[in-house]
């Protein structure tokens, strides 16, 4: 097979650029290479810091955390945060399958404590009036999530610590102390994960639940904003690379 | 009616503070915790092959010896009767990479809660229109001591920009603007937040922070003109911001 003088030259740029790249991922920050070739290890001493840092940089670096095929277990105590009139903390479980590094499947079950808080009281002995009593008992639903954001924050300057922050879109039911129908329910979310180890993660989220709650004289919607922080746990609990380096 | 949810995006009452406070401190506990394995991760990640190096090698000094000037927007949330529209700007200077100190000055005006309205709705005849009696922040000024354990960078959708998370500790004064038979009044105004801070560029910064603002203050008469005494509460406060960074270029930390 000939092959044409254009594409000969550029398979030739390519092979060179390629070439090219390999040499500046080798000699990246701080290398001191020697004429003709790599650093040479002194031969009583072996590898300096600095050689030993060149000779690990790759052009295209191993991902520090992987998330893909991987399930994940979320606790969290959460909070909610718009009810003036009530306070719901709630009890959490999040699993959650990661279909790739950045999407995700994820099933919730929430549990709701709620009592009357403090702005009950006020306006009922001030105003004379009496709010109607709609207390979250629980939600349960599926979501999807998605990964836009992730990057590496380091600890005071030195322990470096991976994150990524994730969107959720999904939908469930709710029910409440109005009634014992399940009103169905859409949520909305956002989440940061703090990556510690290859299978705990700090995580916080914030949900807003949306559904229509009847009360007695008309129907509303609802937003049920809660807060979240727990701890999220990975299976399995390492993982290995398909390549060594 | 009162429907109770319908006020959601109103002030909060002590006790729902109490447990956001006590919630604030788990996350900043938890977080240490969470946090504690990474230097053995960092190390064990590196294969030995980074072993005894620094973790950051060449930073961009983002904060370090840097002053930001912010204009800033932020709204109370879970606010009782009326929720607080506030704007102003703030300034900060980097005296190290985790410690900055500055000012917060805000303004604003504010905006009946749903709360509110349903307790006018109830109480207002066709004859008589009842208005709910309540407080306002009207002026705050805030020196401020801003914490930065986490600094790095990250990538969003191909572009990579610089981030940061932050605690902020203040302590100022609250001019507190009163209705009806409530009096102005002026507050001592300590405070507390968390935020995270993102440069899609050298210069600019956006800025996502959540503050309790703890004040003194009556927050709405009775239905019969009482006024009740004063009380410490909690005012959380969301605001956007975006920064303006001097000198405008970074250094390199060798």
């Amino acid at each position: 097979m000939r092959l044409s003088p254009g594409f000969t030259r550029l398979l030739l740029v390519g092979a060179l650029t390629l070439a090219g790249s390999s040499a500046l991922a080798q000699t990246a920050p701080g290398a001191t290479p020697t004429a003709g070739g790599p650093a040479a290890p002194a031969q009583d001493e072996g590898p300096s810091a600095e050689e030993r840092l060149a000779a690990s940089i790759r052009v295209v670096q191993q991902r520090p955390f992987l998330r893909s095929t991987r399930f994940e277990l979320q606790l969290m105590g959460g909070l909610g945060i718009n009810d003036v009139l009530f306070q719901h903390f709630s009890a959490v479980a999040n699993g959650r399958f990661h279909l790739s590094e950045r999407f995700s499947l994820g099933a919730t079950y929430a549990h709701y404590f709620a009592d009357e808080a403090s702005t009950f009281s006020e306006v009922t002995d001030r105003f004379e009036v009496f709010p109607e009593r709609a207390l979250t008992r629980w939600y349960a639903g599926a979501d999807f999530a998605w990964i836009p954001i992730f990057g590496k924050y380091a600890l005071f300057d030195e322990a470096v610590v991976h994150f990524d922050l994730y969107t959720i879109v999904g939908g469930g039911v709710t029910r409440t102390s109005k009634s014992d129908d399940l009103k169905p329910t859409g949520t909305i979310g956002v989440g940061w994960r703090l990556i510690t180890t290859r299978w705990l993660a700090f995580v916080v989220e914030l949900r807003d639940h949306i559904y229509v709650e009847k009360y007695n004289q008309r129907e509303e919607l609802v937003n049920n904003v809660v807060g979240q922080v727990g701890l999220s746990f990975w299976l399995p609990w390492d993982f290995d690379y398909r390549y060594p380096r | 009616m009162l429907s109770t949810r319908s006020s959601s995006m109103s002030s909060s009452v002590r006790g729902a503070r109490r447990g956001v406070g006590s919630s604030l401190l788990a996350l900043v506990a938890l977080a240490g915790v969470a946090a504690a394995p990474a230097t053995a991760t960092a190390q064990e990640r590196a294969g030995g092959v980074l072993e005894g190096e620094p973790s950051i090698r060449q930073k961009q000094l983002y904060l370090e010896g840097r002053h930001l000037l912010l204009p800033t927007f932020g709204v109370t949330i879970n606010d009782a009767y009326r929720r607080n529209l506030l704007g102003g700007v703030s300034y900060r200077y980097f005296a190290s990479h985790w410690l900055g100190l500055g000012l917060d000055l805000l303004a604003g005006t504010a905006v009946d809660t749903g709360l509110t309205e349903n307790i006018e709705n109830d109480l207002s005849t066709d004859d008589t229109a009842f208005d709910v009696q309540a407080t306002s922040l009207r002026f705050l000024a805030s020196a401020v001591a801003e914490l930065v354990p986490l600094e790095g960078k990250l990538m969003m959708l191909g572009a990579q920009m610089r981030a940061d998370f932050h605690i902020t500790l203040g302590f100022g004064l609250a001019s507190i603007a009163g209705e009806g038979r409530i009096e102005d009044t002026l507050s001592i105004m300590p405070s507390i937040g968390v935020g995270m801070r993102f440069f899609p560029e050298p210069w600019i910064s956006v800025g996502l922070d959540v503050k309790d603002l703890i004040i003194n203050r009556v927050l709405a008469a009775g239905f019969d003109g009482s006024v009740p005494d004063k009380g410490f509460h909690n005012n959380w406060l969301v605001a956007l911001s975006v920064g303006f960074a001097l000198p405008p270029e970074t250094e390199v930390r060798p």
